[in-house]
């Protein structure tokens, strides 16, 4: 009995250890911001910086949920973020780098013929320019998508979706992957940008 | 009273030496083999194979609009014994509108390879420079002097030159991890 009562305790410990601490919003998007964490990258080439979040499962399931009028059930809440585990969401913000100032859709532009083709390839030409890679293998975007902006903002943010193709949870096990972006529009060659599943498994779940 | 004079006589010393020592430091330089660092870089290979394969596409295309040239003339020579003196202009005219649609292919195809390959060497060496400047900055660089071709750097202490390390962290940091 006393030995029943020990691996208990120990069982509790472990499992307690285990889980994953709970956070706010506020305090997610502050370890998402945190490059150490290792879901959030950077690159700057020339005048345009590029930055890309890799979005956990639980954010994407808590963006879903939070208009949710009735309760949220724990089986709701796991069937949605079920979903958000197989696919890999990201989301990619082009703007100016750090010292410079101009609106991206504009930079480089001459005259209304290109910046109707430069609104063109930002709404629908980055599903051509993005490759997601692991293990020798390829997935293109299922959805690329621009934020609408409803203001004066200098860049541009756009959400990347890449769906399994074959099997339902090729996505998931992959160890590590690269999104690749081949820079057609401003000219800035091919950006990579790696990310370990390992970083993903460490985000925080959020409190709901 | 006295400790007040020890300590004002202390701040005094001690920003004086700092003011000397910052007057005095020496800056912090390095020397980079520039052609190796673009030439050894992934990202310059990568591209160089995107290129490749791109003018590999093209000459394809050039190659088959040279062989329908061929083919057109060499069935031209077999038949022109048996052809009328207006079948004849026909055919000849057809060739000479192939070739001149093949001399245009080929100045477009120059022109294109120029195109696409100076794109390339600016997009990669853009991407080189702006990876150099973050690189200098985040190590404390003052300067980072590059050796070209025409080799401005006279000398330097072997101790001095950063390619090899330089290159590797520009690879880690093309393959985004």
């Amino acid at each position: 009995m006393k030995d029943f009562k020990r691996y208990t305790i120990i069982l509790l410990f472990f499992s307690l250890a285990c889980s994953k601490s709970e956070v706010s919003l506020q305090d997610y998007y502050e370890w998402q911001e945190d490059e150490s964490n290792g879901v959030h990258k950077t690159k700057t080439v020339g005048e345009i910086a590029f930055d890309m979040k890799l979005l956990s499962p639980d954010y994407l399931t808590y963006l879903e949920l939070k208009g949710e009028k009735g309760a949220v059930t724990p089986q709701l809440k796991d069937s949605i973020m079920k979903f958000y585990e197989n696919n890999l969401t990201f989301v990619l913000t082009i703007g100016p780098a750090e010292e410079s100032h101009f609106d991206i859709t504009s930079v480089g532009v001459k005259n209304y013929e290109e910046y109707a083709e430069r609104m063109k390839q930002l709404n629908f030409g980055l599903t051509e320019l993005l490759e997601l890679r692991a293990g020798g293998k390829k997935w293109k975007p299922v959805i690329v998508e621009m934020e609408n902006i409803y203001g004066l903002e200098f860049h541009r943010k756009f959400n990347i979706v890449f769906s399994p193709e074959e099997k339902a949870d090729e996505l998931v096990k992959l160890d590590k992957f690269t999104v690749m972006f081949d820079d057609e529009i401003f000219g800035t060659g091919t950006s990579s940008f790696g990310f370990l599943k390992s970083s993903l498994d460490k985000t925080p779940a959020i409190k709901f | 009273m006295k400790k007040t004079h020890y300590f004002l006589i202390g701040a005094v010393i001690i920003s004086t030496s700092i003011a000397v020592y910052s007057f005095f430091a020496t800056p912090k330089i390095a020397v980079v083999d520039f052609k190796r660092l673009v030439n050894d870089y992934q990202g310059m290979k990568d591209a160089t194979l995107e290129y490749e394969k791109k003018m590999t596409g093209w000459n394809t295309t050039s190659d088959s609009l040279t062989d329908a040239i061929k083919n057109e003339l060499s069935d031209y020579y077999a038949d022109s014994a048996f052809l009328s003196k207006q079948e004849r202009v026909n055919r000849e005219t057809k060739i000479i509108s192939m070739r001149n649609k093949f001399m245009e292919f080929s100045k477009g195809l120059e022109e294109n390879a120029m195109a696409e390959d100076q794109k390339m060497t600016i997009e990669v060496v853009n991407q080189v420079l702006s990876f150099v400047e973050k690189y200098g900055n985040d190590k404390g660089y003052d300067v980072i002097l590059g050796k070209n071709e025409g080799d401005e750097v006279l000398y330097r202490k072997a101790s001095m030159d950063i390619t090899n390390e330089l290159l590797q962290a520009l690879n880690r940091n093309y393959e985004g991890f």
